[in-house]
């Protein structure tokens, strides 16, 4: 698994069959039982809607917004897999040039929030955009609208591909060239052998990949509301900014969660007839290289292409902008103040989560039981749940149960853990999995407690597994809108919030030097997780 | 220890009667053992026997359904009593070896070290009185706490247990960068310096290579007796157990068998089934006479007991074991050497001996081990000759 996608690691475990100690089981209670108080809110909200709100469930606006949901997701979706694969299949098998390169280049997009790409996309290719700027000596006159189901088809695509490119990396990684040597051997050609043998063998990786893309995309909230499309996420926003009675906005998010658990079924389902999935045992050649003679050139092209609408247009257009805000003037105002607020937030929420993610990662991978298997159901909840979900549950949750934290520190901090909860926990476990118990039964052998143990032995240990989980919640923190939108105090803004109201009112050049900051600060955790991914860097 | 008299020291180590059960599996069932001071004992069965479980109920890592555990005269486990692992004072050597990765041969070593173990504390009167309960309480958990300040005494515990696994001058080193020797004796040195009052290993030669396997077998047998400890180690392999160890307890499906001498496990094993499991057996039916046992291949000394403690009535029936090492062959037109004669039908040459499998007239089969210069071929016509006495099963 890498440590990037976040996704929930399969991993084998180990047999004792012990209750273990109160110091562990506690706080691992505690934290499961948290990462549930959104989805049982919301669902003890939704329920005291009145019929009203219940009737919106089934009028024609509901259903289209249903149904743009989903056939972005879909939409997306394929995109990323068409991006994705062949991307995979160059930079892991081929004799591309520079392949390391590539391979580091073409994940880099998970730097750019999803709103700040819809935002450099409509800069760049809506109206008084920097293209048509570009184009106007050339006497075109207007370019094709980039508003609506094509303009986030594009930018989702292209800023959630490098998800599924991981998960993909990870699997292709993991199939045993003797099965492709087999395959040869029996007659079948490179092409026959990588779509019948190859291919298959992805199945289990591909879904998983497919499965982070589309819920990536149902949840996006940024990148649909910049060029705006109507989906589930954009309309609850809406309904909870414009109404006074928020069941509405309630009703919606169970819809949006009944689209998450379809997802996940189909992803489960998928699974569990792919059973084909297997790395060879003992040690793995590495896989025959494959030649791409006069392939290698369009190959370049087309990676080229990807990266530099990925990146190259983003950043460049935003460079544009902050070019023409500087000749006119535009005030930096507050700029500092809210990286400030970016930075302290990510950092705190980074660091709670990794702390957190300790005790629950020693029971979900050292203890054997029903209670182990529901803490770790638990834990992962917040990976399938939309922003905008968590968010809204816990502006209902603060304001009934405890008033006093309504637009504090303290909730806003609280979504960030159950949002991303889920990332910290598979760094953290993915290290927890390679300590052997052996080494803990020895040093309590040797005359030490299990509190002086986890200490001394196992937190030391943990220790590479805590730093990516915290590089990675911190990332994933600093580009998060609507959970910052809706919950965090007034008059604190940070980098995202700054973009999102600048871009509102189409202040492109005083949405582009907070944009370019946010990026720029992405990429210190991005740099560090992909120093540490093995997956990237051999 | 076989004269019967108990030495003055209690013992090292007593199981009684210990019983563990997964799910519906009894993986081990009425375990008993007594293990002596500077003892070295293996606990030898085939894999999945519960050997392992056994050796994790005595360290205090899996908690017994029944039955008891001393150790040094103290009760650890019993009715009652569920000693902690790290209160047992039971150093355990695993399998894995199980060294701390990120810290150092030297400060692996160290982990183990307490005040106590560095410098003994005086035994203090205790008059029964909430306070002095108290006082000795406090007293033994302070003494108890780890050697966080690598005082004198520390580094010189460091250094001499270092020193007994000759590898003082790995000290420095983390264990990524020791060979799997090497890992092994660090391992046995970090359990050694809080000198604990047993000592258990759990295979603790299987993650090695053959050719090293030997030298590390008999480095760690002088470091044992070196140290003077008692210890128990758990394996499957027969001539490691028999090789390395004073006695043997050999365990069957969560029982144990037999324990005995090698010596005596291979000559009397305690059944058919045991006399396989420790090394190549043939069997043929006999019937007990008065001067020996009566089979096909002659009239043959035996014991007038079985292995297992019954009586052999004159007239029985019984199974005679040949191990290969009892049977010797001559060339059939040898008649001064008499006997049945028999066909060779399988000859593995090994090298420093050979083992030739003959079929007697009966079509029963009867292996004999042979030195290497003995020039026997498939389809020699052999006559057989059987030496020492055989152990005999009731039939």
């Amino acid at each position: 698994m890498s440590l990037l996608t976040g996704l929930p690691a399969r991993a084998q475990r180990f047999p004792p069959r012990r209750r273990g100690p109160a110091f562990v089981w506690l706080p691992a209670l505690a934290v499961a039982g948290a990462m549930a108080i959104p989805l049982v809110y919301l669902l003890v909200r939704a329920a005291q809607a009145d019929a009203d709100a219940w009737r919106d469930l089934t009028r024609d606006s509901t259903l289209t917004l249903l149904k743009n949901t989903a056939l972005l997701a879909l939409a997306v979706t394929a995109g990323s897999i068409a991006l994705a694969l062949p991307t995979v299949w160059l930079t892991v098998r081929t004799d591309l040039p520079w392949r390391r390169f590539w391979s580091v280049v073409m994940v880099l997009p998970l730097v750019i929030p999803s709103f700040v790409g819809g935002l450099a996309f409509v800069a760049a290719l809506g109206p008084r955009g920097s293209f048509q700027r570009l184009l106007e000596p050339l006497g075109v006159e207007s370019l094709p609208n980039i508003f609506g189901f094509e303009g986030a088809w594009l930018a989702l695509t292209l800023f959630s591909y490098p998800y599924l490119l991981l998960t993909l990396r990870v699997g292709l990684r993991g199939v045993d060239p003797a099965l492709e040597e087999a395959s040869r051997a029996l007659g079948a050609g490179p092409w026959r052998t990588f779509f019948r043998v190859v291919v298959p063998q992805l199945r289990v990786p591909l879904a998983a990949g497919a499965l982070l893309v589309a819920l990536y995309t149902i949840s996006d909230f940024g990148a649909v509301s910049m060029l705006r499309f109507d989906t589930l996420t954009r309309a609850i926003f809406v309904q909870h900014q414009s109404s006074f009675d928020r069941s509405a906005a309630a009703v919606l998010s169970l819809l949006l969660v009944a689209l998450v658990v379809v997802l996940l079924t189909a992803e489960a389902l998928s699974r569990s007839r792919g059973r084909y999935y297997t790395s060879g045992a003992g040690s793995p050649r590495p896989p025959r290289v494959i030649r791409l003679g006069r392939w290698r050139w369009p190959a370049t092209a087309f990676l080229a292409l990807v990266a530099i609408a990925a990146l190259g247009v983003p950043v460049g257009v935003l460079l544009d902008w902050l070019v023409r805000g500087l000749r006119a003037g535009e005030p930096f105002s507050g700029i500092w103040s809210a990286a400030w607020h970016s930075l302290s937030v990510a950092a705190v929420a980074g660091t709670v989560a990794a702390a957190a993610a300790i005790p629950v990662a020693i029971v979900v991978v050292r203890r054997r039981s029903m209670l182990a298997a529901l803490v770790e159901r638990l834990s992962y909840f917040g990976f399938a749940l939309p922003g905008i979900v968590v968010a809204l549950s816990l502006v209902f949750f603060s304001l009934k149960v405890v008033p006093g934290l309504y637009q504090s520190w303290a909730v806003l901090i609280f979504a960030y853990l159950v949002l991303f909860f889920p990332q910290a926990l598979a760094g953290v476990r993915a290290a927890m999995v390679r300590i052997k118990p052996s080494v803990e039964e020895a040093a309590r052998g040797l005359g030490r407690s299990p509190p002086w143990v986890t200490a001394t032995i196992t937190m030391p240990l943990l220790l590479p597994g805590l730093i990516s989980g915290f590089a990675l919640v911190f990332l994933t923190t600093m580009k998060e809108l609507p959970a910052t939108l809706l919950l965090a105090p007034i008059e604190f803004d940070t980098l995202a919030t700054k973009v999102w109201l600048a871009a509102d009112e189409a202040f492109f050049a005083r949405a582009a030097a907070p944009a370019l900051l946010l990026i720029a600060l992405a990429a210190i955790p991005m740099a560090l997780l992909i120093g540490r991914d093995k997956q990237i860097r051999d | 220890m076989t004269d019967g008299t108990l030495p003055a020291a209690p013992p090292a180590l007593e199981c009684i009667g210990l019983g563990k059960r997964f799910g519906s599996v009894a993986a081990v069932d009425g375990f008993s053992l007594t293990v002596f001071p500077g003892e070295l004992v293996a606990i030898l069965g085939p894999s999945g026997c519960g050997k392992t479980t056994a050796l994790r109920l005595i360290a205090g890592f899996e908690t017994p359904d029944s039955g008891s555990v001393r150790i040094d005269g103290q009760e650890v486990v019993g009715s009652g009593t569920m000693l902690a692992p790290e209160r047992r004072r039971v150093g355990m050597v695993f399998q894995d070896y199980a060294l701390f990765p990120h810290l150092t041969v030297a400060a692996n070593v160290r982990y183990g070290l307490t005040a106590t173990s560095v410098e003994p504390a005086a035994d203090d009167d205790d008059d029964g009185s909430l306070g002095a309960r108290l006082r000795r309480w406090t007293r033994v958990h302070w003494r108890n706490r780890p050697a966080l300040r690598m005082s004198a005494a520390t580094a010189a515990r460091v250094r001499e247990a270092l020193d007994l696994v000759a590898l003082g001058h790995l000290a420095g080193r983390y264990p990524h960068e020791l060979s799997g020797g090497e890992a092994q004796r660090v391992a046995l040195a970090r359990v050694l310096a809080p000198q604990p009052a047993l000592i258990l290993l759990d295979e603790p030669f299987s993650n090695l290579d053959s050719p090293l396997r030997a030298s590390v077998r008999s480095e760690v047998r002088q470091i044992l007796r070196r140290a003077g400890a008692a210890a128990v180690f758990v394996t499957h392999d027969q001539e490691e157990a028999f090789s390395l160890a004073g006695r043997v307890a050999v365990m069957w499906e969560g029982r144990i068998e037999q324990v005995a001498t090698p010596q005596e496990i291979y000559r009397r094993p305690a059944s058919r089934a045991l006399a396989e499991f420790v090394g190549d057996a043939d069997f043929l039916p006999g019937r007990v006479e008065g001067s020996g046992v009566r089979t096909e291949v002659g009239l043959l000394a035996a014991s007038s007991e079985t292995p297992a403690g019954g009586k052999v009535l004159v007239g029985s029936e019984v199974e005679v074991m040949l191990r290969p090492e009892m049977v010797r062959l001559a060339s059939a037109s040898d008649e001064a050497q008499g006997g049945p004669v028999a066909e060779v039908i399988e000859r593995e040459y090994y090298g420093h001996d050979q083992l030739i499998a003959v079929r007697l007239p009966s079509g029963r089969t009867v292996r004999a081990r042979l030195g290497p210069s003995d020039d026997f071929h498939l389809g020699d016509r052999v006559r057989l000759q059987v030496t020492g006495a055989a152990a005999l099963f009731p039939r």
